[in-house]
């Protein structure tokens, strides 16, 4: 893990307005915070793994052969079970305001195969708050 | 231009969707207005409801709500391939609407 957090200058401004916190008058770097939701598809246990290595693996989506790493924009709403995090890597472009993805191969996405054979791609992620542990 | 509803794809003909625009509307309302059924579905973000519909050369848009999305509105992907400002104006025209109702509308050339 260890992921410097900065400002996420080159995401979209429509795609991030709505995730950004920080004291700009204090010279602290803005930040872009999203989260995941516990699902059926997102168990605990996973998210052990993914706060541990630091890491967040996407899949396709439904009629899709493209792998996204995809998440909620803003923070964990309170009383919600999942995670919080926050990434260097800016999501791609043309984004739904609110749903970012990430997929690549580009920089700070990796894409790689699976032990089941299914495509993937990853982004380091630093986990900053995970209510599901 | 009417809604017709049909069956979902299996794949996006060039393998991946993006979306273009959030409609002003929930899925409640989407039914009540054009009549649409949803699919429930899940995947790695979440929980999801979709409905498919016929929408000229573009070929299909899917109206997705997932479960934890709290912003306003409901999102609509065509091909990835498709002409977003083709795909927009059959979009309203079909549902009978005008582009500046649109919450957000995906701009038409999208940045690298």
């Amino acid at each position: 893990m260890g992921v410097a957090v900065r400002s996420l200058s080159s995401a979209p401004a429509a795609e991030t307005a709505s995730m950004l916190e920080g004291d700009v008058e204090s010279g602290e770097a803005t930040r872009a915070f999203y989260h995941g939701l516990e699902t059926d598809t997102q168990p605990p246990k996973v998210v052990s793994v993914q706060r541990q290595s630091g890491t967040i693996r996407g899949y396709p989506a439904r009629g899709s052969r493209i792998p996204k790493v995809r998440a909620y924009g803003g923070r964990l709403p309170a009383g919600k079970r999942g995670i919080e995090f926050t990434t260097d890597v800016p999501p791609d472009g043309g984004g739904a305001p609110g749903l970012p993805t990430w997929s690549g191969p580009r920089f700070g996405v990796r894409a790689g195969v699976d032990d089941q054979g299914w495509d993937y791609v990853e982004i380091d992620v630093v986990v900053t708050e995970n209510t599901q542990a | 231009m009417g809604i017709r509803q049909v069956i979902p794809w299996e794949r996006w003909p060039s393998g991946d969707s993006r979306p273009i625009a959030v409609l002003p509307y929930e899925l409640p309302e989407l039914s009540d207005r054009y009549g649409l059924e949803y699919e429930e579905g899940i995947d790695d973000l979440d929980r999801y409801r979709l409905a498919a519909i016929e929408l000229g050369a573009v070929g299909q848009a899917w109206v997705v709500k997932h479960e934890g999305d709290q912003n306003r509105g409901t999102v609509v992907y065509v091909d990835a391939a498709a002409d977003i400002d083709e795909a927009q104006s059959l979009l309203v025209g079909a549902l009978g609407i005008e582009r500046g109702q649109l919450v957000w509308a995906a701009p038409t050339s999208i940045p690298a």
